[in-house]
């Protein structure tokens, strides 16, 4: 038993979702009390990014085991990344009166809850408070990553890069590295994090479009285009889509012509005749959006097999 | 996979402070295509009066002189040529056997545009432009993409549109900011 188990945390851990799905179904159907494996049920289905999947089943057993803190605490993130406010404030509650004495428990909901609506500034007050000369290797990673996901870039990369000589065959800490990195234009780094991530799981499409995509950092056009759309992007949250949207119509076009000055002027300068053409703007514009929002894009990719194993 | 939500970033001091930088560069660069139009000629060729490899500024209104680089529209068929102007008001223009004359002054030109400046002159000997209206003379065939040939176009000043002004950009850094045509010799 301890063993398939075993094999099915190896799987998790190599991203073969529904193997080790298989494995502990096989576990629950001869243990269905287990609250323990209940669990590791939930975390493959958060891993796998099946939150509805999660929510259902950790609902399932809370109707015969409400006591259970942990399984409070699952739901809350399933909601949480979901992104149901109402529900997750209300599972909070829920637990606070429920288990007053989980301090750090209420606190993390609390700052998840915040950053729900948009609130970074607290967490990041509360994370700066630490030395990191005084944590862990494990804690200063679990910092750096919270640092990234907050929008602190710069304390983010300092962190990460402090954990990564005891990570560094840690494929999700190798991906955020990369990411992080990305996003503070350090594009060698980026890709060489990148990389290890793909030597660990070689078929990450994101892992691709990100080197493919840092090396569009070279070119001026890029540039304008994220000004762009930091700009839209504030609109957006400021005054509503429709108003972004105009914005975005309007300042693309003074971009486009901007980025065509710019490229032609550094083509006489620098003495070479680049291969442009009036189709490279939008080009880039579908490249940055590969990069952002890579799921979209799922259409266009074959669907991975699944893999079988053997039965030893 | 997010640990949290994602949120939108907050209009705080900083972040004004962060952003105001690209914001006045759009803006400036908004401005600048509002002020400037550029014209970017090829690598490998480009007609007579202008280098290869340069940026130049074209600009609205002022004055039209003779040897001026323009853009103007044919009043014909409306498609739009870049040329130099060859002669103003009151000026006469002619055909010789071995090229044409203005006003006296002699330019050789080839068989080809003999043969089309004939048939555009018809039975006409010689042309004096009116007011407000300038020769161009086409000495380079298949330039443009598109419109039949001609040999020479007599223009309206309203049907000219900008002039080739500036130098704005080229390998030779001294040449930023020169004016074309500093000599006015037709004003």
């Amino acid at each position: 038993m301890t063993q398939s188990l075993n094999t099915a945390r190896a799987l998790l851990t190599a991203q073969n979702f529904e193997g080790a799905r298989r494995l502990v179904n096989e576990f629950l159907e001869k243990q269905p009390d287990d609250i323990g494996c209940w669990r590791f049920r939930i975390q493959i289905e958060m891993e796998a990014e099946n939150y509805k999947e999660a929510l259902h089943i950790c609902r399932n057993i809370l109707q015969t085991h409400p006591e259970n803190a942990g399984l409070r605490e699952l739901e809350f993130d399933a909601l949480a990344y979901l992104r149901k406010k109402k529900e997750a404030r209300k599972a909070y509650e829920k637990f606070k009166t429920d288990f007053p004495h989980h301090h750090n428990c209420i606190e993390t909901m609390q700052y998840s809850l915040d950053a729900l609506d948009g609130e970074t500034q607290k967490i990041n007050r509360f994370l700066d408070e630490f030395d990191i000369d005084d944590l862990d290797f494990s804690v200063i990673r679990d910092f750096g990553i919270t640092y990234h996901k907050m929008g602190n870039v710069f304390r983010a990369q300092q962190y990460l890069e402090k954990a990564h000589s005891h990570f560094f065959d840690d494929y999700e800490f190798n991906k955020t590295l990369a990411m992080n990195s990305l996003q503070l234009g350090r594009l060698a780094k980026a890709r060489k994090y990148a990389r290890i991530a793909l030597g660990i799981s070689p078929r990450d499409r994101h892992m691709w479009v990100l080197i493919f995509a840092s090396y569009l950092f070279y070119l001026p056009q890029f540039y304008i285009f994220n000004a762009i759309l930091v700009l839209a992007n504030l609109v957006i949250g400021l005054a509503g889509i429709v108003l972004g949207f105009a914005f975005l119509f309007l300042v693309g076009i003074y971009g486009y012509e901007t980025a065509r000055f710019i490229e032609k002027s550094m083509s006489v300068l620098l003495d070479i005749e680049f291969l442009s053409s009036v189709y490279n703007f939008y080009f880039f514009l579908l490249a940055y959006l590969l990069v952002q929002y890579p799921n979209y894009f799922n259409f266009l990719y074959k669907r991975k097999k699944e893999v079988k194993l053997k039965r030893y | 996979m997010n640990l949290f939500p994602t949120s939108w970033p907050e209009l705080d001091r900083q972040t004004i402070i962060g952003v105001s930088p690209w914001a006045i560069f759009i803006a400036a660069s908004a401005m600048f295509q509002y002020l400037v139009n550029p014209l970017y000629t090829s690598f490998d060729r480009t007609i007579d009066g202008l280098e290869t490899k340069t940026i130049y500024a074209r600009q609205t209104g002022g004055k039209i002189c003779v040897g001026d680089m323009v853009t103007f529209r044919a009043a014909d068929t409306g498609t739009r040529y870049i040329r130099r102007i060859a002669a103003g008001e009151g000026q006469l223009f002619s055909v010789s056997p071995q090229g044409y004359l203005i006003d006296d002054v002699a330019f050789l030109a080839d068989a080809k545009w003999l043969e089309v400046a004939r048939k555009q002159l018809g039975n006409e000997r010689s042309i004096v432009l009116p007011k407000d209206h300038y020769l161009i003379v086409n000495s380079e065939f298949g330039w443009d993409r598109v419109g039949g040939e001609w040999a020479y176009a007599v223009v309206s000043s309203a049907n000219i549109l900008n002039r080739v002004t500036y130098v704005l950009v080229s390998r030779d850094l001294s040449r930023i900011g020169d004016r074309l045509n500093s000599d006015g010799s037709g004003c």
